[in-house]
């Protein structure tokens, strides 16, 4: 055999030198999986594989304008493990506590954590480090906002570092509070829009599994799956940030000067069934959600009720002339104590004034109680039950958050001798504020009661529409043609000569109702505690807002009932004016003459 | 230089240069294989920054719109008003004019009633000063 170019010599130097490598790459081997095993298993443990839950971002709640009454804010949960800390950074600790707005005293103490306190009773003799396990994550502050962190982070002292989170913040403050709801300190939805709203809200987490190194950074080349978040979607209302505000300024006069027990008003767009604005008294601002007593939580508005009183004589007076059995020209005998019905002798409620003969248009404008009893007897209680019910009294109005009461309305087996003469004057039923608006906006809409428009669609994050809401009618009440004269009524009972005078606006015509209800105290009716209310809307004959002012309980300094007119009316006026420029409403009204100050100034 | 002989080309010799060429590939092969994976890890470490950064922008917009809505609250408006003595208040009905014709007519015609106005006044003198 031919040895060539490979001598025996130079094959031995060879086979060394590989053998060398060999056996170095053994004894490697062996230093690293046997002798070196604890360490590098202890290693490798941390490094081992990890899930990363990826929070999202809950969706905002916009008004229709596109405000924003409700998002959500990032801050950072600030914390320190103090087996990071370095020596040498301490001169940087008054900084970091001037930074968290805490004395150094405080903060001190909790970076110096450096072991956990037993659970049971110290030992005698064994020193803390000994008897309590490493700490490894001590909570410095809750919420630490962004530019606070930044400037921590500029710091760059080991060991200090934040966990990002949202807070649910709500701009407005006590604005809209009983609508939007609150996000309670667990996170979970209580009240209102966050609570019914919450599936679209709310948003999917993601999250991600991957590695770690020693150091605890995740590898990102060791990703194996990741599935992202998904913000929740916002939610886009039919409320209107500036109706609201002024509402809620109106609300705020109405406390300041009578002191009501409890106030609502709500505005909307009777056409529709829009919910421009609804509020309360008394609110609560919704950052301090904790702070404020549940009674002020309540939305009184659908929780609540009252008897409707002179409000509820449109049902009444629009059933009789829905059903051709009066004119408005028809007239009645309103000096008469009582009538006949069913055979038997009804005694007939009494009104503030003594009438004679009023007609119908007059009974709607006075609002005589006798009148609406005459209206009611000539409707016969099977109608009236039938009128009151497609007005949607006794039954949920099908307000999108829930919560809502259905009121009381008997059926007409259950019925006393007076219910025929009473009911239509308000009483022997319950109903809450927004019931009696959208009774009303039945007559403003042309006779359709339509359910109440509050969530107008839901967007996602990039403002595509995921899911649009329509304005739903429920049903047809009356004609309408009857609902055009019912119309041309109640702007009498809002002029100069009715009882809700105080809610007329210059320039337009105002259709609406008062109401004043005695309130029954350990079971009889009160004298001196009532609830006063004006429901109505404008231009009367292209209605284009309505408004519901509800007063419980209002102390009148002039020391007489707390009338719809007295205490309710005026709001509806106060709002109705601040709308008229900032909806851009036209009187229906052709031929009013209005000056054109700023025009004819700044013509040029 | 000296001529390699046939004997390079001995079986034993084709064996080392075969190991050689062996051992180069699978060298090869080995850095080629901690290169792809550095590239791998490069690759992820930049993505992870990108999102990174995508998150933090997210954070910031939505930060920033935060901030704006709770500018925008009507009462902060309103205490701005009043601290800054901008004297803004709300338009009054009387300075709104509804305008049922065109507006493009309308503004039309306003732009041009002075123009209109200056020739009948100026051919209206003289046949004052006639008379």
């Amino acid at each position: 055999m031919r040895k060539g170019f490979a001598s025996n010599a130079r094959l031995l130097v060879l086979s060394l030198g590989v053998f060398a490598c060999f056996a170095g790459l053994a004894t490697r081997l062996v230093w690293l999986h046997w002798l070196e095993r604890e360490s590098y298993t202890a290693f490798l443990e941390k490094a081992r594989k990890q899930t990363e839950i990826e929070l999202p971002r809950r969706g905002d709640i916009l008004d229709v304008r596109g405000n924003r009454l409700a998002a959500s804010r990032n801050l950072i949960e600030l914390g320190v493990d103090p087996q990071d800390l370095r020596s040498e950074d301490e001169r940087k600790w008054p900084e970091l506590a001037r930074l968290l707005g805490m004395p150094l005293t405080q903060l001190e103490p909790l970076l110096r954590r450096r072991f956990a306190a037993p659970a049971d009773a110290e030992v005698e003799g064994v020193d803390a480090a000994a008897q309590g396990r490493p700490v490894r994550w001590v909570r410095l502050s809750e919420e630490v906002e962004e530019s606070a962190y930044t400037q921590i982070q500029s710091l760059a002292i080991k060991g200090v570092y934040g966990i990002r989170h949202y807070r649910r913040v709500y701009p407005g403050g006590q604005l809209a509070s009983h609508i939007l709801g609150y996000i309670n300190k667990e996170q979970t939805p209580v009240t209102g829009v966050e609570r019914h709203l919450d599936f679209y809200l709310r948003g999917q987490a993601g999250w991600r599994e991957s590695e770690r190194d020693g150091h605890r950074r995740e590898l990102a080349q060791f990703r194996s799956r990741e599935i992202p978040a998904t913000d929740g979607y916002d939610v886009v209302l039919t409320l209107d940030m500036f109706v609201q505000h002024i509402v809620e300024e109106e609300l705020e006069a109405v406390a300041k000067k009578f002191q009501p027990e409890s106030a609502t008003i709500i505005v909307g767009d009777p056409n529709t069934g829009a919910i421009l604005a609804l509020a309360n008294w008394p609110t609560f601002d919704l950052n301090r959600f904790n702070t404020a007593p549940l009674a002020s939580q309540r939305n009184i508005a659908i929780t609540d009720v009252y008897e409707p009183g002179s409000t509820f004589k449109i049902v009444a007076s629009s059933g009789a002339l829905n059903d051709h059995l009066v004119t408005p020209a028809t007239v009645f005998d309103c000096s008469l104590t009582s009538v006949i019905y069913g055979g038997k002798p009804r005694s007939l409620p009494r009104d503030t004034h003594s009438y004679g003969n009023l007609s119908v248009a007059e009974i709607v404008g006075k609002s005589s109680n006798r009148g609406a009893a005459h209206l009611g007897i000539h409707l016969g209680a099977e109608r009236l039950y039938e009128y009151a019910r497609a007005y949607g009294y006794g039954e949920p109005t099908g307000y999108p958050l829930g919560g809502e009461v259905a009121g009381v309305l008997h059926p007409v087996a259950r019925w006393d001798g007076l219910t025929i003469t009473r009911l239509p004057m308000g009483h022997s039923i319950s109903a809450t504020p927004l019931q009696v608006h959208c009774a009303m906006g039945a007559i403003a809409s042309g006779g359709v009661l339509m359910r109440p428009w509050l969530i107008r669609e839901i967007r996602d994050n990039l403002g595509r529409t995921v899911a649009a809401y329509e304005p739903m009618p429920r049903r047809r009440v009356v004609s309408r043609e009857t609902a055009e004269t019912m119309a041309r009524l109640l702007v009498e009972a809002a002029s100069a000569e009715g009882t809700g005078k105080a809610a007329a606006i210059d320039g337009y015509q105002v259709a609406g109702k008062t109401g004043t209800t005695q309130k029954l105290i350990d079971g009889h009716y009160s004298t001196s505690h009532h609830i006063g209310s004006f429901v109505g809307f404008f231009p009367a004959n292209r209605p284009q807002v309505q408004i519901t002012v509800v007063v419980n309980d209002a102390r009148v300094l002039t020391g007489g009932p707390g009338y719809g007119g007295t205490v309710a009316a005026p709001s509806f006026k106060r709002i109705g004016e601040q709308l008229i420029p900032y909806l851009g409403i036209r009187p229906a009204d052709a031929t009013v003459v209005r000056p054109v100050i700023a025009m004819t100034g700044n013509a040029r | 230089m000296k001529r390699p002989t046939k004997k390079a080309a001995s079986p034993v010799n084709r064996l080392l240069l075969a190991t050689i060429l062996l051992l180069a590939f699978a060298g090869t092969i080995g850095l080629a294989t901690v290169w792809l994976r550095h590239q791998i890890s490069d690759v992820a470490q930049a993505n992870k920054r990108m999102q990174q950064r995508i998150v933090e922008v997210q954070r910031c917009t939505a930060e920033t719109n935060a901030e704006i809505a709770a500018a925008l609250n009507p009462e902060v408006l309103l205490s701005q008003n009043h601290a800054l003595r901008l004297g803004l208040e709300m338009p009054r009905d009387y300075q709104i004019v509804s305008v049922a014709e065109p507006v493009e007519v309308r503004l039309a015609s306003k732009q041009n009633a002075e123009r209109f106005t200056t020739t009948l006044v100026s051919t209206a003198l003289p046949l004052t000063t006639t008379r």
